[in-house]
């Protein structure tokens, strides 16, 4: 008889491990049923379920129960992300909790700890997956940092080096110098804020009395500048440019450059400029020849490169402090409020600094050009249509991709650098050791490049690594492309563009997936935000 | 910020993963409330005393692996077998689209309407003795979990082996193929004469205890063949005594409706006082019209509406939209009242 009323507690956990013992969950390879295939968004090994993940995992969940029904052999792909800065952060912070500091510890000391808190705590959520009903084939689960995805993720990183869609230059990052890495623009959080704005008068070369005033929200990046740049049409100045100023504080001359960038209209019509820490005078930079001045140490702290008197403060030290040695010589002009926007890291909260470093980029935009055209041509979907124009705007406006984090946590990056400083980008260190050997025609040690990967490298690789690639797996021949990725919009850029760049370039042209579809936010009834 | 474990601790997962089903229209953020969730816990309490009606009845572990939808003759069995077909359809074609809130309402609706509030009142009278509609009742809520499977999986799983004593999981079960029915059967006009009926009581504030006569006129052959033959099931649903085909005008002191080219009408003579029910029903659009008008100016404000939070002011439309409706209501119900002949 059935009790008067239904009690799902009992009845839900009961049928949940009777279907998952009867391997109702498994996909079948060797069957001759037509394949279906969801590749699960791999939740972070950090994280526990909260409303969207409920909403995503529900609907797949779905889509697959649904599927099987109707006589497909399906595969819900399961697996973690090692989720490279949320995870060392949760284990600094535990380690703080000792006063133990990372550094002290070690890199591999660090490393092992964390593996050590995934096995304990790590992958919670996959529990909470369980309870909401998810019928994912769990004895193929995946994580981002097994020996197989780490293995695709080296030979994918060799190959794109080979190929010289991966390369590294010198250019300026969103440095967080709390965290003390670098970040992506998608990671840094633009804040509205008042602030103020400074006027400098620098004295020209020469001409006793006579100043150009260059207006900046950044004082303290004075004794970086290389230039003064103003309008080319601008006639205030026109008798100036090719003139000298000498930086206050410092002395150096530098140069009054005409360039297109300074805005006659805005402030005095004439800026400094400061190549090493700011996007847009970088390229500036880069059309007048300028040298490039660092400034800043990786805590945004004053380095060697300025006056004495600097060395060492901090950045938000030293902008009062030049601000009053340039009001004693008399160099200060007006000073305004200024409503503008900040860079904040998402993560640390503080303020992103432009910082020259060597990185390791991905041609992006390389990459793009046949993911563009995939979707274009209707062979992966967007449903709803309309975020097909969304992904069509970042992919063809879409900037080099900077993979390399400095962090520990993660796959470190697979390059060894020779005496010189040559790198050596190959699959391990032996067959490095040999390729210098060859290169320097003796025996030389060569230095593991300290980076690692930026995390969604790994995720991008997703739906071909984790059915066994680079192995040629009867699982890879079935279960891909697969049928739906399901996942929400926040997304669309972090993930799902590269799994398509990726894809495509790693599996001869074919698509990750035929269909994406896009689901909304879920909000509670004061319409916040899960 | 709701957490999810506590909402399934609470209600169960089948509640969360129905509601947020349900509520996932493409390109509409989901607002989650505690009354949805709530109300798709009903959802399974109905399925659940929908399979205990079975029981009751000793239907349970009755399955006939043998029984062949498509052989079903009785009109509202082949009625419920055509629903089920539609709705089938429609689930399959909503997952297959990405549209998950339409594949949940077309089952729900199936069974919440169709199986649970018609078809087993329908069957009631007959089932002791019609073996096919025995047969069919176990065979389409047996179906219709099926469909309901992958919305939720677990209460289908426990009914589907403590009721029909399957066993196989439904989670490795085929996708029900339905024999496909033209609907001839006339049941829809049943359900519409009544849910007409209910209407006119409600409005009309006829006693749940009052048993007037049905009046039908201008039904075709089809349409009064089914009313015969479902003569008992619409006496008891529409609290009836008796169902009556009419040729000539309708009795005075009645309330008047019509379905298509089918006018109906209840005597009311000696059920209602109609003179204390005319002033009752005018003193209430009375009341209402002053309402709407009270609100409507409020509305007309520009000064209210320039300052008021945007809340109040949708709080204020939907009441309008309220008392407009319920005007409609009432003024119908008083011409209804006045109609003769």
């Amino acid at each position: 008889m059935l009790n008067k009323t239904y009690n799902p507690q009992d009845i839900e956990t009961k049928w949940y491990e009777a279907s998952e013992k009867a391997g109702a969950f498994a996909c079948d390879p060797s069957s001759d049923k037509t394949p279906y295939t969801i590749m699960m968004p791999p939740p972070n090994v950090t994280g526990s379920l909260h409303m969207g993940h409920a909403l995503t995992f529900t609907l797949q969940d779905v889509l697959i129960r649904y599927n099987r029904m109707t006589g497909k052999d399906a595969l819900w792909q399961p697996g973690m992300d090692h989720a490279g800065i949320a995870t060392q952060m949760v284990v600094e912070r535990q380690l703080a909790a000792k006063d133990i500091n990372r550094r002290d510890l070690g890199r591999e000391a660090f490393v092992e700890k964390i593996w050590e808190w995934k096995a304990e705590s790590g992958g919670m959520i996959e529990h909470q997956q369980r309870h909401l009903g998810a019928s994912a084939d769990w004895e193929r689960s995946r994580f981002t940092m097994d020996d197989g995805l780490s293995e695709a993720v080296r030979r994918v990183f060799v190959k794109l080096h080979k190929d010289g869609l991966i390369y590294r230059d010198k250019r300026l990052v969103n440095w967080d110098p709390k965290l003390l890495t670098a970040i992506s623009d998608l990671e840094v959080e633009q804040k509205e804020q008042t602030g103020k704005m400074w006027q400098l008068h620098y004295p020209i070369e020469g001409q006793e009395g006579r100043f150009i005033t260059v207006a900046t929200t950044r004082p303290e990046t004075m004794l970086g500048d290389m230039a003064v740049a103003v309008h080319p049409e601008d006639e205030r100045y026109a008798d100036l440019v090719g003139k000298h100023v000498v930086l206050p504080l410092v002395g150096r001359l530098i140069p009054i450059v005409a360039d297109s960038y300074s805005d006659p209209e805005k402030g005095t019509g004439a800026v400094k400029i400061t190549p090493a820490h700011d996007f847009n005078d970088f390229e500036v930079g880069k059309r007048h020849d300028l040298e490039l001045l660092n400034i800043f140490d990786q805590h945004a702290a004053l380095n060697e490169n300025v006056p004495e008197a600097y060395q060492g403060l901090d950045r938000f030290v030293a902008r009062e402090k030049i601000l009053a040695d340039m009001e004693a010589l008399g160099l200060l002009g007006e000073i305004t409020d200024n409503q503008m926007t900040v860079p904040h890291g998402d993560r640390s909260g503080v303020v992103i600094e432009p910082w020259l470093m060597d990185q390791w980029y991905v041609d992006a935009a390389q990459l793009a050009i046949p993911a563009i055209k995939a979707v274009e041509e209707g062979r992966t979907r967007f449903v709803p249509e309309r975020w097909s124009k969304t992904y069509f705007e970042w992919m063809r406006n879409i900037q080099p991709w900077c993979v390399s984090r400095q962090l520990w946590w993660g796959h470190r990056i697979p390059a060894w650098y020779g005496p010189d400083g040559t790198p050596f980008i190959e699959l391990d260190e032996a067959t490095a050791q040999e390729a210098a050997n060859a290169h320097y025609g003796k025996p030389v040690s060569l230095v593991q490049d300290e980076d690692v990967l930026d995390t969604w490298f790994s995720s991008a690789l997703w739906p071909f690594s984790t059915i066994g690639w680079p192995e040629d797996t009867a699982e890879l021949k079935r279960y891909y492309p697969g049928d739906v990725l399901v996942t929400g919009f926040d997304i669309i850029f972090f993930w799902v563009a590269r799994m398509m760049m990726m894809s495509m370039h790693f599996m001869d042209g074919e698509v990750p997936f035929k269909d994406v579809y896009i689901h909304a936010l879920v909000r509670d009834e004061k319409a916040q935000k899960k | 910020m709701v957490d999810p474990l506590d909402l399934t601790a609470q209600y169960g997962a089948y509640a969360l993963r129905f509601t947020l089903t349900a509520m996932a229209a493409q390109g509409r953020d989901l607002k989650l409330s505690i009354s949805r969730i709530e109300s798709y816990r009903n959802f399974a309490t109905k399925i659940w005393n929908a399979a205990r009606f079975l029981e009751f009845n000793e239907l349970s572990g009755t399955t006939d692996a043998g029984f062949d939808m498509a052989s079903a003759s009785l009109p509202v069995n082949r009625w419920i077998i055509s629903k089920l077909g539609e709705a089938s359809e429609q689930v399959s074609a909503a997952l297959e689209a990405y549209r998950f809130n339409e594949a949940a309402d077309a089952i729900y609706q199936f069974i919440w309407n169709s199986y649970c509030d018609w078809y087993l009142e329908f069957i009631k009278p007959v089932l002791k003795e019609s073996e096919e509609t025995r047969q069919t009742a176990v065979a389409v809520l047996r179906a219709a979990l099926h469909i309901l499977h992958p919305m939720m999986p677990f209460i289908t799983e426990e009914l589907n082996e403590k009721i029909f004593g399957a066993d196989e999981m439904l989670i490795t079960s085929a996708w029900p193929a339905i024999p496909k029915h033209d609907d001839d059967s006339q049941i829809d006009f049943v359900i519409d004469v009544i849910t007409e009926i209910r209407t006119m009581r409600a409005e009309m504030n006829v006693p749940l205890s009052a048993k007037p006569e049905l009046l039908i006129r201008g039904a075709n052959a089809a349409q009064q063949a089914v009313l015969s033959d479902m003569d008992s099931s619409v006496q008891k649903l529409g609290r009836l005594s008796s169902v009556v085909m009419q040729q000539d005008d309708m009795p005075k002191q009645s309330a008047r409706s019509s379905l298509g080219a089918v006018d109906i009408a209840l005597p009311l003579a000696g059920i209602l006082d109609f003179e204390a029910e005319e002033a009752r029903l005018r003193k209430e659009i009375k009341a209402t019209e002053a309402e709407i008008d009270k609100i409507a100016r409020k509305l007309g404000n520009e000064g209210f509406i320039a300052k008021a939070p945007e809340a109040v002011v949708e709080e204020n439309k939907r009441r309008l939209a309220e008392e407009q409706a319920r005007a409609d209501g009432l003024t119908k119900a008083l011409s209804r009242l006045q109609s003769d002949g």
